[in-house]
């Protein structure tokens, strides 16, 4: 039982380090898109 | 169109229904014919999330909107990959755990039949009637453009996905989409390496986006804060938000496209990468559509892209006056060409002061265009009062008829109908679905068999189908049925999001608060349309606070026991 807790644990660990990177990922294309159209303005 | 495209045309649709019936047989049970034995891997949901989100009119309206807008409605998006972090948190593992086949299952399960009777059938009444727009509005330009009459269309389109639906239902429609998304990306790439090389030898890529970018085209960010502008980062981010998580946690034609993941983890996955794809290929969309932009700058534009309006007025009583307005057209285009040269030699050089002036001419002469171009709008209202005027519908079609390789513009056309297809696949599956577990299963007949309700399933995507093919042909008599039917949807998104989120995250609310709420939301959002109060987007995120508002104040009043989850 305390096994499976940890598999548990490490899993949504995981996920919440995806969820983190997904929002990073936003935050750098928008900033893309920022600089993106400035650039070509 | 030629022969050759006709037979690129029938091979890609027919192949794709075939893969679909093929990968299906053998479908016996609900679980498989609704939910693909919960088998599929995440790619696969992935794809299916984003198919039936893309409607034709995605590919066809978009590169429209990227040629007289510029890049700005990529903004739209920007609450997506939120929305789908949302989804993965909280709806994925409660809907997993709880094995529903609808979304609607669980309000029952948290609230009461009431409940779960009134979300349902505001699904059925929204989704119905958008579902037949979805075949509708494509048809009517594919009509157009082929030159054949719009009842054709309208049946074609319907019996290919009644065929396959019916046969092999989630199952079927899951692979398709997957097979679609890969043709029509793949067109994409194709279609925008041929508008580049359509471009004249001495304009590079660079050049193109910066000639777009000083025509105000490249605008993909806008930071200010205005609750009428539609597209900025704050209506994306928070507006987007709210629209995207209601469509994707509340819209049964879609919560049945991630119900098939193999668990808990594929369905994420999928979400997650529908979350992460989404902004850039609404952005390359929309580019194609800047490019296609920076094509007509150096070659002859048409003053009205829609080929069977401009027809109409040349066989008219306007004839003369038209035709005058078409040679002040030209005479405006010729001008504009020699100060967009100007522009690329500017631009090519270096030098701001001469990009600033010759910028300025060319603008000027745009504002030129444009002028002439209302002219000729108004003189097609004057022929036709029921004429569609909407032009940038016909832009990116006239250009992939006109100036594309004999092949690519049968595969191009093709792609339309895949992204009709796709979308109205999974709107007639879910309609199918929602009716027999919400409606025939919970009242009608509780107590038959497997292969009793998956007979029944089949009948309603039968029925459902012929009803949207009815509604679409209706619809092509009442011009403004599919801005209706859009309100509609943006009136109701909100209400039932709004209901998810308590059942979610307030406990102690109980079924009557978050009745008589909802009911009592959906006024005030109506009322809020009404009286034009704001723009649509803002409408899903004051009917899902006031849901939640008035639940936790009824609750309150109410003293109700805390239901169970």
């Amino acid at each position: 039982m305390p096994e499976q807790k940890n598999d548990t644990t490490k899993v949504s660990e995981t996920w919440g380090k995806i969820y983190v990177l997904v929002i990073g990922i936003l935050l750098v294309v928008m900033t893309l898109l920022y600089v993106f159209t400035q650039h070509f303005k | 169109m030629s022969t050759t495209d006709w037979l690129v045309l029938s091979v890609t649709l027919l192949s794709i229904i075939g893969y679909g019936i093929y990968k299906s047989r053998g479908t016996k049970s609900m679980q498989g014919y609704l939910l693909a034995d919960r088998q599929l891997p995440w790619y696969h949901v992935g794809f299916s999330v984003m198919a039936t989100q893309a409607s034709a009119i995605t590919f066809l309206s978009a590169p429209g909107q990227g040629y007289t807008d510029g890049l700005r409605f990529v903004q739209f998006y920007f609450g997506l990959p939120l929305a789908m972090v949302v989804l993965c948190i909280t709806f994925i593992p409660i809907f997993h755990k709880l094995n529903v086949y609808t979304a609607y299952e669980y309000l029952e399960k948290r609230f009461d039949g009431k409940t779960r009777l009134l979300t349902a059938f505001l699904f059925l009444l929204q989704r119905g009637l958008s579902t037949g727009i979805t075949i509708y509005a494509p048809a009517i330009i594919l009509s157009t453009i082929l030159e054949i009459d719009i009842l054709y269309t309208i049946i074609a389109n319907g019996i290919l996905v009644i065929s396959y639906t019916v046969y092999g239902g989630t199952k079927a429609v899951s692979h398709t989409h997957l097979l679609q998304m890969s043709i029509i990306f793949a067109s994409l790439f194709l279609a925008a390496w041929l508008v580049l090389h359509l471009l004249p030898a001495n304009v590079s890529f660079s050049d193109a986006l910066h000639i777009a970018g000083k025509m105000n085209k490249l605008n993909a960010l806008d930071t200010g804060f205005d609750l009428n502008n539609r597209y900025n980062i704050w209506s994306g981010l928070i507006g987007g938000f709210f629209l995207q998580l209601s469509y994707f946690g509340t819209d049964q034609s879609q919560v049945g496209r991630y119900l098939t993941g193999k668990s808990i983890n594929q369905s994420r996955m999928g979400l997650i990468m529908n979350g992460l794809i989404k902004i850039p290929m609404q952005f390359f969309i929309l580019l194609i559509g800047v490019l296609v932009f920076t094509f007509y700058q150096f070659h002859k534009e048409p003053v009205f892209f829609n080929k069977v309006e401009t027809q109409k007025l040349e066989n008219s009583a306007y004839k003369n006056q038209y035709k005058q307005l078409e040679t002040d057209f030209n005479a405006a285009n010729a001008y504009k060409l020699a100060c967009v040269n100007e522009l690329v030699a500017a631009v090519q050089t270096k030098s701001e002061q001469a990009i600033t002036a010759s910028r300025t001419k060319v603008q000027q002469a745009n504002v030129q265009s444009l002028a002439i171009k209302k002219q000729v709008v108004t003189l097609i209202e004057k022929n036709n009062a029921l004429a569609d005027t909407n032009d940038s519908n016909y832009i990116f079609l006239r250009f992939v008829t006109e100036q594309l390789p004999v092949g690519v513009v049968g595969l191009l056309i093709a792609i339309i109908f895949l992204a009709a297809m796709g979308s109205t696949a999974s709107g007639l599956n879910s309609l199918a679905s929602t009716t027999v577990i919400d409606f025939y299963k919970r009242i009608f007949n509780k107590e038959s068999s497997d292969a009793g309700y998956l007979s029944a399933t089949r009948w309603a995507t039968y029925a459902w189908g012929v009803f949207c093919i009815i509604t679409a042909i209706y619809a092509s008599k009442l011009g403004n049925l599919i801005e209706a039917v859009n309100i509609l949807g943006s009136l109701f998104y909100g209400t039932i999001l709004g209901i998810f989120i308590v059942a979610f995250y307030f406990k102690k609310v109980g079924g009557n608060a978050v009745f008589i709420a909802a009911l009592i939301a959906e006024v005030f959002v109506v009322g809020a349309w009404l009286m034009e109060l704001t723009a649509f987007l803002w409408l899903n995120v004051i009917g899902c606070s006031l849901v939640v508002i008035f639940s936790l104040a009824l609750q309150k009043l109410q003293k109700n026991k805390p239901l169970k989850h």
